[in-house]
Parts: structure tokens; C-alpha cells; sequence
């Protein structure tokens, strides 16, 4: 249950901040394709490109506007077309990408832009992420809501497992605890004992899943390095977040003493 | 093995006083009724009858296991029905019990078992070692320390239990059946160490139906029958409880 709640955690944690990287990195960003022309030549294809730019670099608000290298094409599509078929496929009458940042929130018309820039250059799409972002944005978020009730879930079922598993043990350490009793025990007493074994198992089990949940983000950690996609993000949590998620051990333990102590406690009352 | 039990005192006071108490287990009939009785500080009784006359349940009653049905039982000049919940403990804490089947706790070692009473009632570490190891010595366990239970003998484990049930200095003292595991000699040893606690002030009150033990030791003796209790007292041979009366374990 450790290792599924601080995973689940990590998990929320990793997905807020996915959100926000993504919101950083492309609020105040927008991408210019302009396809070749149709019975085009290069050079008419580099007219078009210099049009658009000039366009661009005269609108208020736009902070750079730059043309993506065809070096740096070739390297977005080699992950799809192999390295040995890129240099052909660049022959090849491929749409040019124009990267454009503006300052986030100001006065700069989307709209009207993508309305001049189409009647400048033929053709011209002008992609402001919104679509995709969003929709991606919502996924994780679907996914962060998911995994916090999971983490919900968890402590409902750890708390009721330890309540149940206290009052069989209860039962099963009846005569004992009657015992207790006669020897002049507070009811105090009785619970400090179940406590401290609860809090024992509790620490036992915790350090368990640390060991678990170590090995399984470092694992995660390196096949997404592995996987290399531009459009991830890094997978990094701060000094903070991470000690929310090892502080998860901690809060476990905490809840399982308390609950058998509280337990204990309610059924000793009823006792004669 | 004396810093550990009082000196004893003589006197009149009640450590247990019983009033018409009753007892009956749901709606079937009184397995005691009409019990009356008053114990003096540092008399012994035996408390006899047939087996299933009530004895444990007596004694249950006495160390406030059990509430009577009616009836009204007072502890140490405290009426218990009247007693907040809270200081019952306190209470306890004043009566040793030896149970009938030892009621040792079989994952814990002697030391550990005869510790325990020390350690509900809050005394230190250091002393619980030196009282415990002190009793141990004096029951002859001293090295029995760190064995568990089930490696005892029945001599042992009721000896292990007796200390259990004194190291707190209890005022007053009940044992149910504590020599019926046993064979005569240990019964008698058994008897000599009740005799030396009563001396040093321990109210006693040992549940038996060994006819050995009630001949020939002379105490007042509780006799059960029918749920209800009488009371006699035996004459005394004097001579004899002296001689054995020197003879400790």
C-alpha cells in the first residue's frame, strides 16, 4: 500500500508538472507551416518563406520570429523516416516551419494574424498548440484525478484494514488483555501495546515500499529518458514534491498508530 | 526478599466485604447467592467445595473480573459499585492473583512474566530488574531468568505465577487451585511460601480442594456448596506449622 500510494502521488505530482511545463513552454509560442508551392521551385519556396517572415517580424507583439533550419527538419523526422531516408525525403517539397514567440497575454491578435498570413502566402496554416495542448492538458489532468483518488482509496483501505486487523487481534488477545486487566492495567495501557506493534509492522512494511518505489521511478525514470520524445517533458520532481512522496511512509505509520490506538481504545470501553 | 513484602500488621480492617452479593450469568439461575463475608488485613482463608460449587467464581468476584448481579462488595473499605471506572485499576493493582492455570504468557521469558505487574503499574527499569531478579531468587528461579514458559515444569510455572502475582506487594493475595498441578511435596513448599507472605501482611484467600493442605494447615476455611458459603475455622497444631513453617523453598 506504500508503494502504491507513494507512486500514486509521485504520479499526480509528475503530471501537474508536466501541465505546467507544457503551459510554459508553449504559451507565447506559435508555429508558421508554409507549404511548398505547387510547381514551385526552390527559390519561389524561399520567397514565400521570406514574405511570411517579414510579415511576422512587422506585427506588434512578437518577440522572434525564426525559420527552423532544414538541418534541424531532418532532425525531427529522422525519429519516423530513419536517418538513411531523411536526406532523400528532404529533396522532397516539404513544408517549411517558422517558429514564432510573442509576449504571452498582450494585444497580439491570433486571429486576424492567421487571416493576414494566409492572404500573404498562399497556403500559410498558422498553429497556435491551442488545440493539442488543450486536449493534452486535459488528459493529464483526467489522469492526475484518477490517481489522486487512487491515493484516496488507498488510505480508506489501509485505515479500514488496520481497524478490522486490530479488532481481530483484539479478539485473538482477549484472554491477554483480560490479563492486563486484572493485573491493573488502564485501558491506556492496553492501547499503547496494540499501538506500538501496529506502528512496528506499519515502519516494517513502509520501509519496504521506499525500497520498491525507489527501484520502480528509477526504472520509469530511465525508459523515458530512453524514449527521448521531444514533446515530453522532463521527468523531475523538486526538492519539495519529493519529500511529499517520502513523507508518504511517515503519514502511513502516523495513521495506522493512531487508528488501532483509536480502535482499542473504543472497544475496551465497552468492555465490563 | 523482606524489602519486598511489609511488615505484617494485625488489625481489624476489611480488605473484602461481601453483602447479599448474588451472581447469575443471563436469565438462568444464581450460581451464587446470599454470599456474605467479611476478610480481616493479613487473616488466610482457604475457600473449598466441590468442583463446580462457584469457587472461581468467587474469586473472579474478588478481583473484580465479574459485577455481582446484586449485592453490594467493598475492597479495601471502597464500595465498588460506587467506584468511578477509572480507579477499578488502582484497585487491581493491590490484588495478586494466581490463577489456576498459571495464565503465563507463553512469548515472554520468567523474568519478562513476573516484570509484568511492575511495568502496568509504571516502575522504572531499574526497579523492576532489582525487585524481579530479587523474587526469582527467593521462589528458587534464579536460573530460570530467561526461559519461556512452555520449557517449565508445573512446579515452576506455578512458581513463576506465585511471583508474578506478589512482586507488587499486594495487600491481598488469591490463588485459585495453585497446588492443583502439582504433586504433594511441591504443595506443601507451595503452602510454606503462602505461609511466609501472610506473615509479612498478605491477606490470603487460596481456592483448594486438596484435603492434605486443609488438614494440616489451620485457617479459616470458606466452604461453598450450593452457591451458598459457610464459614469454619480448624484448630490449630501448632507445633507442627512452626517446624514446617521453617522450611522454605
Amino acid at each position: 500500500m506504500v508503494w502504491l500510494a507513494m507512486v500514486a502521488l509521485a504520479v499526480v505530482l509528475l503530471l501537474s508538472s508536466f501541465s505546467d511545463q507544457w503551459r510554459r513552454n508553449y504559451n507565447g509560442t506559435l508555429t508558421i507551416q508554409i507549404p511548398a508551392a505547387t510547381d514551385g521551385t526552390k527559390i519561389q519556396n524561399e520567397l514565400r518563406l521570406n514574405s511570411a517572415l517579414r510579415l511576422l517580424q512587422n506585427t506588434p507583439g512578437i518577440t522572434s520570429a525564426k525559420a527552423v533550419s532544414m538541418k534541424r527538419i531532418s532532425e525531427i523526422l529522422s525519429p519516423w523516416l530513419g536517418r538513411d531516408i531523411v536526406s532523400e525525403a528532404l529533396s522532397l517539397p516539404i513544408p517549411r516551419l517558422i517558429e514564432v514567440e510573442f509576449i504571452p497575454n498582450t494585444s497580439l491578435d491570433v486571429k486576424a494574424l492567421r487571416k493576414k498570413l494566409s492572404q500573404k502566402v498562399e497556403g500559410a496554416f498558422l498553429d497556435d498548440h491551442r488545440v493539442w495542448l488543450d486536449k493534452l492538458i486535459t488528459l493529464a489532468g483526467a489522469i492526475e484525478a484518477v490517481a489522486f483518488s487512487i491515493l484516496i482509496l488507498i488510505s480508506v483501505a489501509a485505515t479500514t484494514t488496520v481497524i478490522f486487523a486490530t479488532r481481530t487481534s483484539l479478539v485473538i488477545h482477549n484472554d491477554l488483555i483480560e490479563l492486563l486487566h486484572i493485573m491493573g492495567a488502564q485501558n491506556d495501557y492496553v492501547a499503547s501495546q496494540f499501538h506500538r506493534h501496529a506502528m512496528y509492522l506499519s515502519a516494517k512494511g513502509g520501509i519496504v515500499g521506499v525500497i520498491f518505489v525507489i527501484a520502480t521511478l528509477y526504472t520509469l525514470g530511465s525508459m523515458w529518458s530512453d524514449i527521448g520524445l521531444f514533446l515530453l517533458p522532463q521527468l523531475s520532481l523538486n526538492f519539495w514534491q519529493w519529500s511529499g512522496v517520502f513523507s508518504i511512509p511517515l503519514v502511513v505509520v502516523a495513521i495506522t498508530a493512531l487508528t488501532a490506538r483509536i480502535t482499542v481504545l473504543r472497544v475496551l470501553r465497552h468492555l465490563t | 526478599m523482606n524489602r519486598i513484602l511489609r511488615k505484617k500488621v494485625i488489625g481489624g480492617v476489611d480488605v473484602i466485604n461481601f453483602q447479599n452479593v448474588g451472581v447469575r450469568y443471563g436469565a438462568g439461575p444464581e450460581i451464587l447467592h446470599d454470599i456474605s463475608l467479611r476478610l480481616e488485613e493479613g487473616s488466610f482463608h482457604f475457600l473449598t467445595g466441590a468442583s463446580g460449587a462457584g469457587k472461581s467464581t468467587l474469586l473472579r468476584l474478588m478481583y473484580l473480573a465479574n459485577q455481582p448481579s446484586r449485592g453490594l462488595i467493598s475492597l479495601f473499605g471502597r464500595d465498588i459499585s460506587t467506584t468511578p471506572r477509572r480507579e477499578l485499576p488502582v484497585l487491581r493493582r493491590q490484588i495478586g492473583v494466581v490463577f489456576q492455570n498459571f495464565r503465563l504468557i507463553d512469548h515472554l521469558t520468567t523474568m519478562e512474566n513476573v516484570a509484568l505487574p511492575l511495568r502496568v503499574s509504571g516502575a522504572s527499569e531499574m526497579q523492576i530488574k532489582n525487585n524481579v531478579s530479587e523474587l526469582l531468587n527467593w521462589v528458587g528461579l534464579s536460573d530460570q531468568i530467561d526461559v519461556r514458559p512452555p520449557t517449565l515444569s508445573g512446579g515452576q510455572k506455578q512458581r513463576v505465577a506465585i511471583a508474578r502475582a506478589v512482586i507488587t506487594r499486594p495487600k491481598l493475595l488469591l490463588a485459585d487451585e495453585p497446588t492443583g498441578s502439582v504433586d504433594d511435596q511441591i504443595a506443601m513448599r507451595l503452602m510454606h511460601l503462602f505461609q511466609e507472605l501472610n506473615k509479612l501482611g498478605t491477606t490470603i484467600v487460596l481456592a483448594t480442594h486438596n484435603k492434605l493442605l486443609i488438614n494440616d494447615f489451620s485457617y479459616r476455611r470458606l466452604h461453598l456448596s450450593n452457591g451458598t458459603l459457610n464459614s469454619c475455622t480448624q484448630t490449630v497444631r501448632s507445633t507442627e506449622a512452626t517446624a514446617q513453617s521453617k522450611e522454605l523453598i
